[in-house]
């Protein structure tokens, strides 16, 4: 008896179900392009494989024509995040002068999702292939997708593969992404003026938990102890997460015509209480958990040598010329929530226990002086009973 | 000259063959459109050959 073959992805197969499909009854070569015959070469003459990835819409938008038009706008489709902070560090130098273009188009750009790239494919970063044998996913399976882009933090976390805990809320309440982070917040728009994602609209933890959020009023000890606005509900319901520290960008040109961008890092799994300095109406919170980004003063570095290699002449000697703008302790979304974790197992759990906040001892000698706003100065106090 | 009729229908008839497979199918739209695209991509068996080749090189996953 022979083991039941299993599949890996699908790369070109076309179910003919999709074939009778509204998506199908199009016709191939209305999106895609290229010819109508049998000779494979001549097929794929001059064949678009994403039709969907130009202006965050391409064919897309001839139907579809509202998403499209927030959706050339919003943060997966910009990646407008990324080149903010890129852009902050390296000021006042200007992106043209570096090689940073360059590893922008090579790499970064690979997170950016196309309308295919989540409801048809898998993400061009996780190498393409159909999601199922081209039937559209009117909601993309968190597993394959979100979790491409995703995956070495929140999605890691949140289903397990990371850290110390999956969710509960995927654990057992089988939820996927899309139940909190739905189709208007991944589809729209950035708000004018925002770095980072907080003020997008998002599902909150009050909206389903509001006897939780009601200090003073709750059933909950601990809740009324720490007044409204103090702690993120993830400061005591998040476990242990993954970060990465010590990140280098490097280029890969051992084959001509072939470059890579690589990123070596160490990983760390931490659980750190910061203060937020992002406050806004969607981070309210005085304190947040936070996570290091995968960044060093000295992370670029290299490009000024692959600059000299690959344009004729290197690039800014300090590349980074604003490390200190920014903190590499951030405000984060830790995905990893349970109802009782170790730090809110009692009072002392967490007063007192210098390890869980982020303090000097965490600080490099080379960090940005702007880990000095994120850092407890003295920790709560252990309380007496 | 039975033989000459014969080799003249083979070559006639090959000839057309020829420019039939060569000329691309005329577009009505949807599925006679791309009548040729549908006929191999719905190989799933051969399609699945190209897959497992391209899905060596493995997934990435990023931040």
């Amino acid at each position: 008896m022979s083991a039941p073959q299993v599949r890996g992805r699908d790369t070109y197969g076309v179910a003919n179900d999709f074939v009778e499909s509204v998506h199908g009854e199009l016709g191939c070569i209305t999106c895609h392009k290229g010819q109508n015959v049998a000779d494979m070469d001549e097929a794929h003459k001059d064949m678009v494989k994403d039709p969907s990835e130009q202006d965050g819409g391409g064919v897309c938008k001839e139907c579809h024509e509202e998403i499209a038009s927030t959706y050339k706008d919003a943060m997966h489709y910009k990646l407008s995040g990324i080149m903010d902070i890129v852009g902050t560090i390296t000021s006042p130098h200007k992106m043209e002068e570096t090689l940073l273009p360059e590893a922008w188009a090579l790499d970064c750009a690979d997170c950016h999702a196309s309308c295919g790239g989540c409801h048809v494919a898998w993400p061009k970063v996780a190498k393409g292939g159909l999601l199922d044998r081209h039937r559209f996913q009117k909601t993309p399976p968190m597993e394959k997708t979100c979790y491409a882009c995703h995956g070495s933090r929140f999605a890691g976390e949140y289903m397990g593969k990371l850290g110390a805990s999956a969710d509960v809320h995927y654990e057992k309440g089988q939820m996927v992404c899309t139940d909190c982070h739905q189709a208007n917040q991944l589809h729209n728009t950035q708000p004018e003026g925002v770095k980072r994602y907080y003020a997008t609209e998002t599902v909150r933890c009050e909206q389903c938990h509001p006897d939780a959020a009601k200090s003073g009023s709750s059933k909950i000890a601990m809740h009324n102890a720490h007044p409204d606005g103090t702690l993120a509900c993830a400061v005591c319901h998040a476990n242990e997460y993954f970060n990465c520290t010590d990140c280098h960008v490097s280029l890969d040109i051992k084959k001509p015509g072939e470059i890579k961008v690589i990123f070596p890092s160490n990983p760390l799994v931490t659980f750190k209480i910061g203060k937020n300095i992002d406050q806004s109406p969607g981070n309210p919170y005085q304190y947040n958990l936070v996570r290091h980004t995968p960044m060093k003063k000295d992370s670029l570095a290299s490009l000024r040598y692959f600059q000299s290699v690959l344009k004729g002449a290197p690039g800014p000697e300090d590349l980074v010329a604003s490390y200190n703008a920014l903190p590499t302790w951030n405000s984060a979304s830790v995905h990893s929530i349970q109802r009782r974790t170790k730090q809110n197992r009692s009072c002392n759990s967490c007063h007192g226990q210098r390890q869980l906040f982020l303090t000097t001892d965490d600080l490099k000698a080379d960090d940005p002086t702007a880990n000095e706003q994120v850092i407890f100065k003295t920790v709560p106090a252990e309380i007496k009973e | 000259m039975g033989k000459r009729r014969g080799a003249f229908l083979w070559i006639s008839t090959m000839a057309l063959t020829g420019m039939i497979a060569a000329v691309p199918v005329k577009s009505t739209g949807g599925e006679e459109s791309s009548s040729a695209c549908i006929a191999c991509h719905t190989d799933l068996d051969e399609m699945d050959s190209y897959g497992a080749a391209s899905a060596k090189e493995g997934a990435g996953i990023a931040g």
